[in-house]
């Protein structure tokens, strides 16, 4: 099964450049830019990365996303954006997230999903089990 | 927003149409006056290249083309391209016009020449290339509907005389609602001008006539005429007759779109300033002998020369400063092409000249290569044609 990528930007030139380099590198991506809707798609759709880009927010949708970020507990988290707004997801009691600086490089964050998946498939987290419970809740909407 | 994958199946439809065609022996005739003898045609050779143009006036509507637009609604020219039978057909006019009173005997005469007019309560409006040929007789200037890329604030009568030059180029829509891809510049760096105001009132009339109006960047249309090997990134310099319209585009992303308002009419009207000489006759001179390749002459091709290197030098600085001040660009790993369309992008050595002025900027992006587009004049035509072929599915 393909890794599933939600990319949640208020910028939409933004979120369909990173789309379209990831569908080009075979990850299957969604795209959304309703920032503080951004809960209930995580839930409806059960992705292995989110991505949340941080450009063009207003502080109401950064503050958002930091709790979103919070709350996720298996997917791999990617914030991207301005040094100084990324700094608000880093702290001791927030959960470790990946952060790639602007200027926006969709190559590279294609590159760090498939690194940090594929180091996540080895350590087990997802294994076959895992995936087909997975698959199963994301077809039946259960999770 | 379509992407490049899309625009590639455009792409893919206008090069499979394939195969020479024969000549289109209607076409060129009925318009009339000096811009008719600009016919050119082109077989359909080439992957990717498929655009063969034709030129002809109002009437012999049976046999026209249709299906989606691409139209360029330029300072100078308009010009339409939508794909007929085993070739693409683009058509263009001068956008000008010149009024007489109107009287009887002027009417007769009008529709016997099967000149390009209408009327109102007091005046003929002549359009088009036959307007030229009615100032060259009267030794007078045509008028322009637009200045520098937008609808001319002089000019109240403008956007009827665009909507009048449109229908003797464009046929209504068979199907209402057809998609009509429309050209608009990018925001002016340090001039004026309204986007949104243009924008709308074009689009405007044209919904009026039954399509689905979409607006392209002039600079993005040229990226997707020129661009499809190159996945759609680059640069799409369109240098036409009031403005320069520039886009950067990224896998077939519009990331930075900007113009500067000059072009060929500056040209014109900064030499004809310099050396004494109207702005009408440099225009000729320019563009039946220009040659950028070799030293000036002359005290015209000397001034020539000077304003040709003004607005590169212009454009090539604005560019940089443009890419410097955004950070809209995302990281791009290989070097990528320039291409110029546009008139004034014509003359011989104008891409060399381009390409020389280049190599002593420091430009934050690294270009590969610096290339003229196929077919000038009809390049944001045919971008805005693979756009409307996409949208409309
Ligand atoms: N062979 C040529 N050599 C030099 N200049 C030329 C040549 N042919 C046309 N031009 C100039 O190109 C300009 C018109 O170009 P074009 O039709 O691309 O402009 P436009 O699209 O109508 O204008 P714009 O895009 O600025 O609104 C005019 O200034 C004309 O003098
Ligand atoms: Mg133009």
């Amino acid at each position: 099964m393909s890794t599933r990528v939600l990319v949640f930007s208020a910028d939409e030139l933004r979120g369909k450049i990173i789309r379209k380099v990831l569908d080009r590198n075979g990850l299957e991506c969604m795209f959304f830019n309703r920032i503080l809707e951004t809960g209930d798609d995580i839930v409806q759709h059960s992705p292995d990365v989110v991505i949340v880009d941080t450009e063009s927010c207003y502080p109401e949708e950064i503050n958002h996303l930091r709790n979103i970020c919070q709350t996720l507990k298996h997917e791999v988290v990617i914030v991207l954006g301005r040094e100084t707004v990324i700094d608000r997801f880093k702290g001791p009691r927030m959960r470790k997230v990946l952060c790639l600086f602007d200027p926006l490089d969709p190559e590279l964050i294609a590159v760090k999903i498939k690194e940090t998946v594929s180091q996540k498939e080895k350590k087990g987290k997802l294994t076959g089990g895992d995936m087909l419970e997975k698959t199963l809740k994301h077809l039946l909407h259960l999770n | 927003m379509a992407d490049a994958k899309d625009y590639d199946n455009a792409q893919e439809e206008l090069s499979t149409l394939g195969g020479l065609h024969p000549t289109d022996k209607t076409a060129a005739s009925a318009a009339g006056g000096t811009e008719a003898g600009r016919q050119v045609k082109k077989p359909v050779a080439t992957l990717k290249n498929p655009i063969v143009n034709a030129e002809r006036g109002t009437g012999d509507d049976g046999d026209r083309p249709t299906g989606p637009v691409g139209l360029d609604i330029g300072t100078s020219h308009i010009v339409a391209a939508q794909n007929k039978r085993n070739y693409v057909h683009s058509v263009q006019d001068l956008n000008a016009f010149f009024t007489v009173p109107n009287e009887k005997f002027a009417k007769d005469i009008l529709s016997q020449k099967k000149i390009k007019f209408y009327e109102n309560a007091h005046e003929y409006y002549i359009i088009g290339s036959s307007a030229q040929s009615f100032a060259n007789m009267f030794n007078m200037n045509t008028r322009r509907p637009m200045k520098d890329g937008f609808l001319s604030q002089k000019e109240h009568v403008g956007l009827s005389v665009i909507e009048a030059i449109v229908g003797s180029l464009v046929q209504k829509p068979k199907n209402f609602g057809e998609v009509l891809c429309f050209s608009v510049p990018g925001e002016p760096f340090g001039g004026s001008g309204s986007i949104v105001y243009h924008e709308s009132v074009i689009k405007g009339f044209l919904e009026g006539s039954g399509y689905t109006p979409i607006p392209i960047n002039e600079g993005m249309a040229t990226v997707l005429s020129e661009l499809s090997d190159d996945d759609y990134t680059g640069i799409g310099i369109s240098m036409g007759g009031g403005m320069c319209n520039v886009c950067l585009s990224y896998l077939s992303f519009p990331v930075v779109t900007f113009s500067i308002q000059m072009a060929g009419d500056y040209i014109d009207a900064m030499v004809g300033k310099t050396v004494g000489e109207p702005a009408a006759r440099i225009k000729a001179i320019k563009e039946e002998e220009l040659d950028l390749s070799h030293g000036p002459k002359d005290r015209v091709s000397t001034a020539l020369h000077i304003f040709y290197d003004e607005i590169i030098l212009k454009l090539l600085d604005s560019l940089r400063r443009v890419i410097i001040s955004t950070d809209k660009i995302p990281k791009i790993s290989t070097p990528i092409p320039i291409v110029l369309s546009g008139g004034t992008a014509m003359p011989t050595g104008c891409k060399d000249k381009f390409e020389a002025m280049l190599k002593t900027i420091d430009m934050p992006v690294e270009i590969s290569e610096v290339r003229l587009a196929e077919d000038p004049l009809n390049t944001t035509a045919k971008g805005a044609l693979i756009m409307a072929m996409t949208e409309a599915g």
